[in-house]
């Protein structure tokens, strides 16, 4: 054998065992042997404990009420009245506002938040000193024309805020312990990266099933997955909501109120000027307060959801129990 | 020589001509020209979309027969420059077409008939009216007062109920109520609920129940009159009440006429079982049961004058209350003996799907 | 005087030519101007289907470079008799081709462009090579064929141009294949950027599109036959150009009637034939130029090292003014002496024999009863899945006008519109929209599809005239099926478990879904209240929101067919309803 065939000869050796010997570290490394580790993985999310609430006060009010007609002020009078917003928003907070955006609806037919309301509400949040703001719902219809049908997507964005809509990467499973049916299930996560605050803002509406979409029945434009299971117990599902959100503030929008044939409505005749706006801290008793002065249900008994909610102490459903102030304004 | 050189090249991207045009340069230019007008066409169509696109409907609700039953409604009802979409009507076994989830409220006040009648003006203006037979004047009454806005000040005039507030007219014509929603708060839609209450007083009134007599005597405006045929109160016994809303705002007292005194003494024990749900007898007051509202502070009585339950609920104090509960005695006393008693009640509302998951 | 060191290469651009002229006589030539037209074609046709999307559709004349195709114009008038809305704007592509030839081919399409960009990108062979590749074959023939195959079937009213229309084939690839697979990739860029670089992608990639991934029946097949008719660059250049576009055939018999061609000087060509190695047609500039072929892409004036070649109007037939003997080079043209040893310059028409024109309307022909007696479109044995848009005309119409481009099924917000199969639709349909409930549902208050239909298949409908309100009122809301339910998989109905999703969504006023709210004793013995729903199909329009809303999901408990739509009498349901009167 000559010098050259050695050396080509060593160098081909070498090269088969070192392939040989990779191939082999390779199948080490990834070797799988019961099936478990090729399985897919995901990490559950949970929110901040205690959820995006601020310090409780004994001295401000859990209710703000503002009456009038110039949306712009009452939004202003009623968060005024629980504290002023600087109480909830800090300089430099990331703000999550939740709207209800669900269906592709003029605003006037009062299916979704007023988009006034919200300009009001960004606004505020902006003048607070808020980092930056996102506007976000999962709605029923698809997503960019419900936003823009309802003018709701101008308003965001005239206000300088981000609008956040949902896409195949953002969501994530949520993990919330205790909750009878959505202990995990896929949340809208993108807009919470990061976020400090949580504003949930909903209209009046009357609902089919549930008899009244509030601002604890709003937190349902958050998951994803498969919804339509939830009308197979959906008080259950707005208890869990209820538990799944502890936001900073929740702003009731009583300017328009859906009375009838909700949650999609449709006609002009099934909604009323409401000329409140209610701001608490508590979604359960400015829904409970909703249910009583404006969907002026004052005769009926409160939805089963509202019970279940109580008795996990997420709020007080009687708002003639929690401290309320009502200011007149404009 | 040179050409075999050019077939063998690798780089088959090079150019070969010997000579160039200006011409060509001039003629792009042109052609550049043209791009940018395409271009400038297109950005400008962008920005002018066809407004029908996105636009919502004025109404989405304008499904009707022609020749549907106009009932009371009058003829030619829309004021010039308002269009009149057909009538629909409704009976209670298809209210809730019309009126998914409130049609309980209509149905506790003696629902008969509903007519739907929808006016247009252009594109996004509208006035849906609602004209609802109740029956009997009490109900109509009743009804309305019940989704008056708060602190309505409504007239009491042509045997009816009458107010016009922002972008709605709400009108009692005995048995009939009427309610009509603007799309707007404009001087146009105003001038048309005008117009519609207007055309609505040709319908004849009747006078006022005797319970506007009563309250009126006692210096309660008509809008602060209101009738429950059940749950008054939210107490399922309490049938057949009429309420009055004090001057001071807050003190309601009730009138509910009975068949005999001993009925009527049955049901105050009722009341005042229903009042302890939430409070105490206050200790000492006067000669009646005063019991204390415990979270509102607020003293509520019943008792019996004749063959009427009479109370007072939500008064102040035991003072104030007492001398409300005495005018009120003694407006009772002037009742003529032969007032109706309360008909058969209505159906109740029908049980909602979610008391079956509790 | 400047002191400014000018860098090399701005020096060999700046420098004048060897023939004297200036240097951007050089750079701004005709080929360039030529290839910044395309540049710019290419990038209005993706900008207007990035476009048909319902937050930015605006006024964008989505749909325009559909309407410029006069094929589509042509064979739609052929099959109905008429031009609808846009499609006049043909009339910009037909008469720039009657004077100049094929512009279009190789100045504006966008497929054109992408075939010849593949072409450029991949091609490493020699000139000598690349010569040969662009020689005429006479199986570059076949496309004149296959369009008298379309247009005859289009007479008939079975129009199928939409098969191989360039515009219509590119459209749907864009909309089934290459937008989706844009989805994808920035839902998995988006994963990276928060996972492995921990930042919110938010910011950077504006949030993901608003919507679910869209999906699409037959999409591997459409993303297989773009592959594929691209990938035939590598071996033929301008494959589809050259063999199969209909349009190219269409726009190839105008362009023998046009004013200006390439013309060849016979007293200057050698003969050298480098005019090939770049010629996109095949249209034989070095001997006699085949008009039909030619793509006026002036490659061939810009590989002339003899300059023989020129873009001229009206030239004359050199060969009728010979002098002498072409072979034995004593030939003169007006005196001077002819170099060239091809005497002919020209040949108008396309090169195939009449025999084979009259077999291909033999096929047409036939093809009509063939694809129409299929029963899958056929009234009698229609699909009752092939639910079509609303707006959308009777189904022999409808098959008289649908190009399959799938403008609407881009348009469409919630990806219920999905290109029909073979196995559903036959070749007749294919590609034709039809709705899939499983996937998305017609949304109540959007007409987008009917406003970027080019053809009318969709016919353009207001807001109005689709829910039946105002002047419409007395037709009643456009209904594309009815919904039924099957209660052996009915929650409330088989399985005694509350659940009402389809009354909560169904959109109509009053809700064409009701329920019965009975009381059932349970199996364990517990009492449940069952919302129980029925149907009023007088009151449904067929938007599917039920069916795709219902827990049920892989066989919905309430599902549409296409019975009770409004477009056609045949497949009325009720009697007298307001249904019948058609739109």
């Amino acid at each position: 054998m000559s010098d050259t065939d050695r050396r080509a000869f060593l160098r081909q050796a070498g090269l088969v065992a070192g392939a040989a010997a990779g191939a082999g570290g390779l199948t080490a490394l990834l070797h799988d042997p019961d099936g478990e580790r090729g399985k897919p993985k995901t990490e559950d999310l949970i929110l901040p404990a205690g959820g995006y609430a601020v310090e409780a006060s004994s001295v401000l009010p859990v209710l703000g009420v503002a009456t009038g007609n110039d949306v712009k002020k009452l939004v202003r009078g009623a968060i005024t009245l629980v504290g002023g917003i600087e109480r909830f928003v800090k300089r430099g907070d990331v703000v999550v506002i939740k709207p209800n955006v669900a269906f592709e609806r003029a605003a006037a037919l009062g299916a979704t938040t007023n988009p006034e309301v919200l300009r009001a509400l960004i606004e505020l949040v902006k003048e607070a000193g808020a980092k930056e703001i996102r506007v976000a719902d999962n709605p029923i219809e698809s997503p960019e024309s419900c936003f823009h049908r309802s003018g709701l997507h101008a308003a965001a964005i005239d206000g300088g805020a981000q609008v956040y809509l949902p896409a195949p990467g953002n969501f994530r499973n949520l993990h919330t312990q205790g909750a009878t049916w959505i202990e995990r299930w896929p949340f809208f996560w993108a807009p919470f990266a990061g976020a400090d605050k949580v504003i949930g803002v909903a209209p009046v509406k009357d609902h089919n099933l549930c008899r009244a979409s509030m601002t604890t029945k709003n937190w349902y434009g958050l998951l994803g997955g498969r919804r339509n299971q939830f009308h197979q117990d959906i008080h259950g599902i707005i208890a869990d909501l209820a538990l799944m959100m502890r936001p900073t503030l929740v702003v009731l929008d009583g300017s328009r109120v859906l009375f009838r044939s909700g949650p999609t409505g449709g006609s002009l005749a099934d909604v009323r000027q409401g000329h409140q706006i209610v701001a608490s801290t508590d979604s359960l008793a400015a829904d409970g307060y909703g249910w009583h002065e404006l969907l002026e249900r004052r005769g009926e008994a409160l939805p089963a959801y509202f019970k279940k909610a109580a008795a996990r102490g997420l709020g007080q459903p009687d708002y003639k129990q929690v401290s309320i102030k009502k200011e007149q304004v404009g | 020589m040179a050409k075999e050189d050019r077939i063998f090249v690798k780089n088959g991207r090079r150019h070969y001509r010997p000579r160039y045009s200006t011409t060509e340069a001039k003629l792009g230019g042109v052609v550049l020209l043209g791009l940018s007008t395409l271009s400038a066409w297109i950005v400008w169509k962008g920005q002018h979309p066809d407004p029908t696109l996105t636009a919502a409907p004025p109404a989405l609700n304008r499904r009707a027969t022609a020749d549907a039953d106009r009932g009371p409604l009058p003829k030619d009802l829309a004021p010039p420059g308002w269009q009149e979409g057909g009538v629909a009507v409704f009976d209670p076994s298809n209210l809730y077409e019309k009126i998914d989830g409130r049609e309980g409220y209509y149905k506790s006040f003696g629902f008969q008939k509903m007519w739907f009648l929808a006016l247009t003006q252009g594109a996004d203006r509208s006035l849906d009216l609602e004209l609802y037979d109740l029956g009997s004047a009490a109900n109509a009454l009743g009804a309305c007062a019940g989704e008056l806005p708060e602190k309505a000040q409504p007239e009491a005039k042509d045997g009816g109920l009458f107010l016009q507030d922002r972008n709605a007219l709400y009108l009692t014509r005995g048995k009939l109520y009427l309610r009509a929603i603007g799309s707007d708060e404009s001087p146009e839609v105003q001038a048309a609920l005008q117009a519609v209450a207007k055309g609505l007083s040709a319908v004849p009134g009747e006078a006022l129940p005797w319970s506007y007599g009563l309250f009126l005597g006692l210096g309660i405006g008509p809008g602060q009159v209101s009738y429950q045929p059940q749950d008054a109160f939210s107490f399922g016994f309490a049938k057949d009440v009429h309420v009055g809303l004090a001057s001071d705002g807050e003190t309601e007292l009730f009138v509910s006429p009975q068949a005999d005194e001993n009925t009527a003494k049955a049901l105050v024990d009722s009341y005042l079982a229903g009042f302890g749900q939430y409070g105490e007898k206050v200790p000492g007051a006067g000669g009646g049961s005063w019991i204390q509202d415990r979270y509102l502070a607020k003293v509520s009585t019943a008792t019996v004058r004749r063959r009427f339950v009479v109370g007072v609920k939500g008064a102040a104090d035991v003072a104030t209350g007492q001398k409300w509960l005495e005018q009120l005695m003694k407006a009772v006393d002037g009742l003529p003996t032969n007032l109706p008693l309360p008909s058969a009640a209505p159906e109740a509302a029908e049980k909602r799907p979610e008391e079956s998951y509790e | 005087m400047s002191q400014l060191i000018t860098p090399d290469w701005v020096k060999r651009r700046t420098q004048a030519n060897a023939d004297g002229s200036p240097w951007w006589a050089r750079t701004f030539r005709i080929t360039t101007i030529r290839i910044t037209a395309q540049a710019f074609f290419f990038g209005l046709f993706v900008f207007l289907l990035w476009a048909t999307w319902f937050s930015r559709l605006g006024g964008y004349p989505a749909s325009l470079f559909l309407e410029l195709d006069p094929l589509v114009g042509f064979s739609t008038a052929l099959s109905t008799g008429t031009v609808y809305r846009w499609l006049w704007r043909g009339m910009f592509i037909l008469v720039p081709t009657l004077i100049l030839g094929r512009v279009f081919c190789n100045w504006m399409c966008p497929y054109g462009t992408m075939h010849q960009f593949t072409g450029w990108l991949f091609n490493i062979a020699s000139n000598r090579l690349n010569i040969d590749r662009n020689r005429y074959r006479n199986i570059y023939g076949l496309k004149y064929l296959m369009l008298t195959v379309f247009l005859v079937m289009a007479a008939f009213g079975s129009l199928q141009i939409g098969l191989l229309d360039p515009i219509c084939l590119l459209v749907r690839t864009f909309t089934v294949a290459f937008s989706p697979a844009s989805e994808l990739a920035q839902t998995n860029l988006a994963e990276v950027i928060r996972v492995r670089l921990g930042m919110d992608p938010t910011p950077i990639l504006g949030g993901g599109g608003g919507h679910e991934q869209r999906i699409f029946h037959g999409a591997w097949f459409v993303g297989a036959m773009i592959m594929g008719l691209v990938g035939m660059n590598l071996v033929v250049p301008r494959f589809f150009c050259r063999v199969l576009c209909p349009l190219g055939a269409f726009l190839g018999v105008l362009s023998r009637w046009s004013l200006w061609r390439i013309d060849r000087d016979l007293t200057k060509c050698t003969d050298c034939n480098l005019c090939l190695k770049s010629c996109e047609g095949a249209s034989d500039p070095q001997a006699a130029l085949r008009k039909s072929e030619c793509f006026v892409c002036f490659n061939c004036i810009d590989d002339c090292p003899e300059d023989a070649l020129a873009f001229r109007l009206v030239p004359p037939t050199w060969s009728e003014k010979l002098v002498g003997d072409l072979k034995k080079g004593t030939a003169t043209l007006f005196g001077k002496k002819v170099i060239s040893k091809i005497g002919e310059t020209v040949i108008p028409a396309p090169a195939v024999p009449k025999r084979r024109w009259f077999f291909a309307g033999v096929v047409g022909v036939l093809s009509y009863p063939f694809l129409r007696l299929s029963a899958a479109v056929n009234k009698r044995g229609f699909d009752e899945k092939a639910i079509r848009p609303p707006g959308s005309v009777a189904e022999a119409e409808f098959l008289e006008r649908c190009i399959k481009c799938d403008q609407c099924i881009n348009v469409c917000p919630t990806n219920v519109l999905q290109p029909s199969t073979l196995a559903q639709g036959g070749l007749e349909g294919l590609w034709t929209p039809v709705m899939d409930f499983s996937i998305g549902f017609c949304q109540l208050n959007c007409t987008l599809c009917s406003e970027v239909c080019p053809t009318g298949a969709i016919q353009k409908i207001t807001l109005e005239r689709k829910l039946g309100v105002a002047e419409f009122q007395e037709k009643g809301p456009i209904s594309v099926g009815t919904a039924f339910f099957d209660r052996g998989r009915c929650l409330p109905w088989a399985m005694e478990t509350p659940c009402v999703v389809c009354e909560e969504v169904c959109p109509v006023t009053p809700k064409a879904i009701g329920t019965y709210d009975v009381e059932i004793t349970r199996w364990d013995g517990a009492k449940v209240t069952l919302n129980q729903p029925y149907m009023r199909p007088e009151l449904c329009i067929g938007c599917g929101i039920c069916e795709h809303e219902c827990p049920v999901l892989d066989d919905a408990a309430v599902y549409v067919t296409a019975i009770g739509e409004t477009r056609s009498d045949e497949r009325s349901l009720l009697l007298g309803t307001s249904k019948k009167v058609k739109s």
